[in-house]
């Protein structure tokens, strides 16, 4: 497991996006500003982490996970997930309530609602799903001049990642069709927040969470599309860094 | 070498902004755009075609798998295999093949074999392709657990002495594919039969060589331009293939098959086309190249040619192509294994 640590104070183990592997970003940053310690490992077959070739559900990344805590010596630390990585946070929370400090599910993938379906990520070129990540897309890549060899190691790279997402997301396509009715056994103090102009995962995703979840508070980002903490990272930054500071770790959860 | 008429059952009505307005006539084309009416008439005709093909005397009548495409219109191969148990009596009835990857149920398809082998008095030969990228997506099948590459499947099939047949791509890469196959062979110990490799070409005879070329411009462009077009992603979803094999894909320049001309089709022998002598001299070339091959699958039914075209190309291969290449094969390969 490759994974990226920075700042100092309550620990908070970060879940990247699909995208996102391996980067330090000015969110993480912004985190450890803020007086966390923030762990970012990258996912089994994402970043420099090994592949994980054994995996076929959901549930071996919760306990990949599990593992990792235990690895790290936490008990219970701040957990914070993001699309897919926030797939991944709401099941462990769903699985082990009392590990988790602190919940944070940033536009989670992991249910389905049939009137607002996920996109078809695995369907759109790179140019269009980079298009649909953003509220404001940035300007295109220049196109390489013709003639250019390709970029192999990107390519393969970026095949890797997606052949990793698709192992757990394929069918069913990112959700799990167990997780809504067990989404009652989390205790932990809770945040579901999401981008307002989301094009891959619909808000009423985390509206659906919000509600599910025993005390969960809601907040919408304006201007922001799904790539979140990319397009927004100060608005993202500190709507996290305030909410795990009002919910320090002495103070939550259950354990006995 | 033995031959088989081999049929897609393409759709071929598509609207004449289809190049600019959608990127496949897979997956993503609409449903609205297919007439049921005219499928019904195609289904007649094509089952028509078959049936013919089997009058004619080639050695087996070829049906396969797709889904959701204009390419072709057969999701179950088995039932036209079926229907042509009833009004066929020489030829081989050949599912090529059932794409076992995205079924589900094996069992049901061994199922339907068994029952194909029974209605057919034993005339059924029973093959397995992987499925095409798109129908991954179709089916909901995670492609991350389809399994295997090239290098796995020639191993598979020489294990077992099963028939490796080869699609589409020019020579050069067939005869790459060929060669993995025997040489699998040799590693465990033996030299395949000529009859266990099959190599499937579209084939347009017509009387006279300009004749023929005229005609099978537009439908083999319509074939490889419109009835396989498909974005990157419908042809490589994540998992389809390892890294490995896409870095080799990649790294070989291998284009994608719309981006092949008319000429360059003839050239590569993805295509082979002529009066009767001109496909024979070819057929026997492309032999050569690649190191022999037991059988021939010609793909006679192109995209949107016409039924007259199709009769007749078959008649004209049938009567003078077959003939002349028929000697091929058995005899030479094994003095020369």
């Amino acid at each position: 497991v490759h994974l990226l640590r920075g700042g100092a104070g309550e620990p908070v183990l970060f879940l990247h996006a699909a995208g996102g592997a391996g980067a330090w970003l000015p969110f993480h940053a912004l985190l450890a500003e803020a007086g966390f310690e923030v762990i970012a490992p990258d996912h089994p077959g994402f970043g420099k982490s090994d592949d994980f070739p054994e995996a076929e559900a959901i549930d071996d990344l919760v306990y990949h996970y599990l593992d990792v805590i235990d690895a790290l010596g936490l008990s219970r630390p701040h957990v914070v997930g993001a699309s897919f990585g926030g797939w991944i946070a709401a099941e462990l929370a769903v699985h082990s309530p009392h590990r988790i400090g602190s919940l944070t599910l940033l536009s989670a993938a992991g249910l389905r609602l049939p009137d607002h379906p996920v996109a078809d990520i695995f369907l759109l070129p790179p140019a269009k799903l980079a298009a649909a990540l953003f509220h404001d897309p940035p300007p295109p890549a220049p196109a390489p001049p013709p003639g250019d060899p390709l970029d192999l190691d990107a390519i393969i790279a970026a095949y890797r990642e997606a052949t990793s997402l698709a192992r757990f997301s394929w069918v069913p396509y990112f959700y799990d069709p167990k997780l809504e009715r067990r989404l009652r056994r989390i205790t932990a103090p809770t945040l579901v927040a999401a981008p307002s102009d989301d094009r891959l995962i619909p808000v009423e995703h985390a509206q659906r969470y919000a509600a599910l979840i025993g005390g969960a508070t809601y907040a919408e980002v304006a201007d922001c599309g799904h790539a979140m903490y990319f397009e927004r990272p100060a608005e993202f930054g500190s709507l996290v860094a305030s909410f795990l500071a009002s919910h320090p770790l002495a103070q939550s959860g259950v354990s006995r | 070498v033995k031959f088989s008429f081999f049929h897609l059952m393409p759709y071929p009505y598509l609207p004449d902004d289809f190049d600019e307005k959608y990127d496949s006539s897979a997956l993503t084309y609409p449903n609205a755009n297919f007439d049921p009416k005219l499928g019904s008439a195609l289904y007649a005709r094509y089952l028509d075609e078959l049936e013919y093909a089997d009058q004619l005397g080639f050695d087996g009548i070829a049906v396969n798998e797709h889904h959701q495409s204009a390419y072709g219109l057969m999701p179950s191969p088995n039932l036209m295999a079926a229907a042509l148990t009833r009004r066929t009596s020489n030829a081989r009835i050949m599912v090529l093949g059932n794409a076992i990857g995205i079924r589900g149920n094996p069992l049901r398809v061994a199922e339907e074999i068994a029952m194909l082998d029974l209605m057919s008095d034993g005339r059924v030969d029973s093959g397995f392709v992987r499925g095409i990228g798109w129908e991954y997506f179709g089916h909901s099948i995670n492609p991350v657990k389809s399994g295997a590459g090239s290098t796995e499947t020639m191993k598979f099939c020489a294990e077992r002495k099963y028939t490796y047949m080869s699609v589409y791509a020019p020579t050069s890469i067939v005869r790459r594919w060929f060669d993995g196959y025997r040489q699998a062979a040799a590693d465990l110990g033996y030299v395949p039969d000529p009859e266990r490799i099959a190599f499937s070409v579209p084939v347009y005879v017509a009387d006279t060589d300009e004749q023929a070329h005229r005609e099978a411009r537009p439908v083999l462009e319509w074939l490889y331009r419109k009835g396989l077009k498909q974005t990157a992603q419908m042809v490589t979803p994540p998992g389809y293939m390892s890294p490995g094999s896409l870095r080799g894909v990649l790294a070989s320049g291998m284009r994608s098959l719309g981006g092949f001309s008319y000429e360059d089709l003839l050239a590569n022998g993805q295509a082979v086309v002529g009066s009767t002598a001109a496909v024979a001299d070819r057929l026997a070339e492309l032999y050569e190249k690649l190191g022999g091959f037991g059988q021939l699958i010609g793909l006679f039914a192109i995209g949107p040619s016409t039924h007259q075209q199709v009769m007749r190309s078959a008649e004209l291969f049938a009567s003078n192509v077959m003939p002349a290449l028929r000697p091929l094969g058995v005899a030479a390969e094994r003095t020369t294994a």
